[in-house]
């Protein structure tokens, strides 16, 4: 050890040009990051903050831990783009997401368009409670906590879902979705990158299989 | 072993030996010091050919390091390339964000409705007329009653939007819907001037029934 201080130094410069590369410089390019006006609409600037509702449905979604299986970030090659948005996801995407989620596996469906592609608040719900109600091969856990099973007081809830046999409450009985419930699945509606920015155009060429799917890939029941 | 154990000058004296014994070790040999030794030539080589490698890749996908640039796109310009350049490109893509905001509640995302509550649009002779008259009345006012779409006879209850977007919107999701590929519908594309004249000379008035809207010519 007779060149101690050449080898920190050494170290300190590939640290220092990793930090440059991987945090400096991103963050001169990005760190002012503004919403921008959207591409064809002249007049909405790009991403809003979400919603009460949906502000709240994201907390849900942080805490049940959904982004550890759902990402939200779809990358710009063809067999992300065919089967889970119309466009890539970029930094601009995040801006107002506190923490953003983009995951990192994908063991469900990546959910950064689940609005887009499943827009009926029903079937959310339904799969929350009981994926396999909607998804027959469906690895999702139920959420049955979201829900409260109770007996039918003097006229059926509005809010009760519509569940077929063997999902079904027993007679008498009807599930309603929580507030928790509610909230997560307007979250989950809100999920659409539909518009389209400057550095993330539309693909035009590529064709849309997947218009009007449901959520899952294969294995799915037409809501 | 023996080599390696040094031993005292007493216990050497104590030799029964006349001759003076033979030294049994060298000098120790001296310490490993950084830098003394060579950079073998392949190591220079080898991270030569990994920056060579490196900076090809960099070249190729890092989009000239600007950050509007992202995979699949390759630089700057290509990007700015693929933004919609006419205004029929325009309209569309606001015509589809406010198509999936709104319509496309009732008329689904395949243009196709709800069988027996909401007609299709996709090959719908309402929407691909040569002309925007009727479409627009419909957009603005609404139309209800009895309505005939693709043959099938459905009773229309369609709500007016005409206080709900401005005419741009509404020339904007007309283009979409009438030039949507995949819906099969390919109409021309729609100019703002003739909905706010169309705004203009109808009015606000109750919803449109089918029997009113046929009496406007097609062409419109």
């Amino acid at each position: 050890m007779n060149r101690g201080p050449l080898i920190f130094a050494g170290i300190l410069l590939a640290m220092g040009t990793a930090w440059c590369g991987l945090i400096f410089a991103p963050h001169l390019q990005l760190g002012a990051l503004q919403p921008a006006p959207s591409v064809g609409i002249s007049s909405a600037l790009y991403p809003t903050r979400l919603e009460g509702r949906s502000q709240q449905g994201a907390e849900v979604y942080r805490s049940l831990g959904c982004a550890h299986c759902h990402s939200q970030n779809v990358r710009g090659n063809v067999a992300d783009l065919s089967r889970w948005g119309p466009r890539r996801t970029v930094s601009r995407d995040y801006l107002y997401d506190e923490p953003p989620l983009p995951g990192t596996l994908r063991i469900g469906p990546d959910l950064s368009n689940a609005g887009a592609r499943q827009p009926d608040a029903a079937w959310h719900l339904a799969h929350l409670y009981q994926p396999r109600s909607k998804v027959v091969k469906s690895l999702m856990p139920p959420y049955p906590f979201l829900f409260e099973v109770r007996k039918i007081g003097e006229a059926p809830s509005p809010k009760a879902l519509r569940l077929e046999s063997p999902y079904a409450p027993p007679e008498g009985f009807e599930v309603v979705p929580k507030h928790e419930a509610e909230v997560l699945v307007a979250y989950l509606l809100d999920r659409k990158k539909s518009v389209a920015l400057f550095e993330a155009p539309m693909p035009s060429s590529l064709k849309k299989e997947e218009a009007g799917a449901t959520n899952a890939p294969t294995g799915a029941v037409a809501p | 072993m023996l080599r390696r154990v040094r031993l005292l000058p007493s216990q050497l004296m104590k030799s029964k030996s006349s001759k003076p014994p033979a030294p049994l070790i060298g000098p120790e040999p001296a310490e490993p010091q950084v830098g003394r030794s060579a950079i073998p030539l392949w190591l220079v080589m080898a991270v030569g050919v990994l920056f060579y490698l490196g900076s090809m890749y960099l070249e190729q996908t890092g989009g000239g390091f600007h950050a509007e640039v992202f995979e699949p796109h390759r630089s700057i310009k290509v990007v700015r390339d693929l933004q919609p350049k006419d205004e029929g490109g325009r309209l569309i893509a606001l015509g589809k964000a406010k198509y999936e905001q709104t319509c496309q509640l009732c008329h689904q995302a395949t243009g196709l409705g709800v069988v027996g509550q909401f007609p299709p649009l996709a090959g719908s002779e309402w929407i691909t007329t040569p002309g925007i008259g009727r479409l627009t009345r419909i957009i603005l006012h609404g139309v209800s009653g009895p309505i005939e779409v693709k043959g099938v006879k459905w009773e229309a209850a369609m709500p007016p939007f005409g206080s709900a977007f401005t005419d741009e919107e509404i020339a904007a999701i007309m283009a979409y819907i009438r030039t949507q590929k995949d819906w099969g519908n390919s109409a021309s594309s729609v100019k703002v001037e003739d909905v706010a004249a169309i705004r203009k000379a109808t009015g606000d008035r109750a919803p449109w029934t089918a029997d009113e809207l046929l009496k406007i010519p097609e062409s419109e």
